[in-house]
């Protein structure tokens, strides 16, 4: 039996949660999970791997849309598979009866409680509009290999 | 809004390697879109990676 290197599998899960802090941390008011919401943005936008916290510059407009989108449906804790930590929200995210009558292709989940709104992800899809209309963004299965966040 | 007998509808959507959507519109007789509903199923999330080098 020879010492394997690694990233532990189950410090991927507890950073998911929050457990682990190599940098100067937060004080959290409670022991309980953030609030997250999801943001549909523009095609024109540039949303993506260097966002760091949730703005509206980008932001899709509209009737029966309210910036800062809608809350993240989180009722199912992150888990571990293999080697892999992934989460994916428990819920698909609805933007009810809007009109977005300018193109829009991403979504921008964030973390709603932090008092900077902590950009989390950024997925895209095929350049949409919705007039008087839902918009459903129905997740992936939540497993290590489609997961909607995983580390692996 | 007008007598949806007197709207056009079609459907259609796409089904790649990243999603499945389809979306559904409603037109006037001149062309203007109504209504149009869409839904996005994202197939696969993110995966980034993690990886510990070993001292050499």
């Amino acid at each position: 039996m020879a010492n394997t290197q690694a990233f532990c599998t189950q410090a991927k899960a507890d950073l998911m949660n929050g457990l682990h802090a190599f940098g100067a941390s937060v004080v959290r008011g409670a022991t309980t999970k953030d609030a997250y919401k999801a943001a549909l943005f523009l095609v024109s936008a540039t949303r993506g791997a260097a966002d760091t916290v949730y703005n509206t510059t980008g932001e899709v407009t509209g009737t029966g849309y309210t910036a800062g989108g809608v809350a993240v449906t989180t009722g199912t804790a992150p888990s571990t598979s293999g080697t892999t930590a992934f989460f994916t929200p428990s819920a698909s995210i609805v933007y009810t009866t809007v009109t977005l009558s300018t193109a829009f292709d991403a979504v921008l989940i964030y973390n709603d409680t932090s008092a900077t709104k902590l950009a989390v992800s950024v997925h895209t899809f095929g350049s949409q509009t919705v007039t008087a209309a839902t918009f459903t963004l129905t997740m992936p299965t939540n497993d290590a290999t489609t997961g909607l966040i995983r580390i692996a | 809004m007008l007598p949806v007998a007197d709207l056009t509808f079609s459907e259609g959507g796409v089904d790649n390697e990243n999603e499945c959507t389809t979306w559904q519109e409603w037109r006037a007789a001149d062309g203007e879109i109504v209504k149009r509903a869409v839904q996005v199923r994202l197939k696969k999330g993110l995966t980034p990676f993690v990886e510990t080098e070993g001292f050499s």
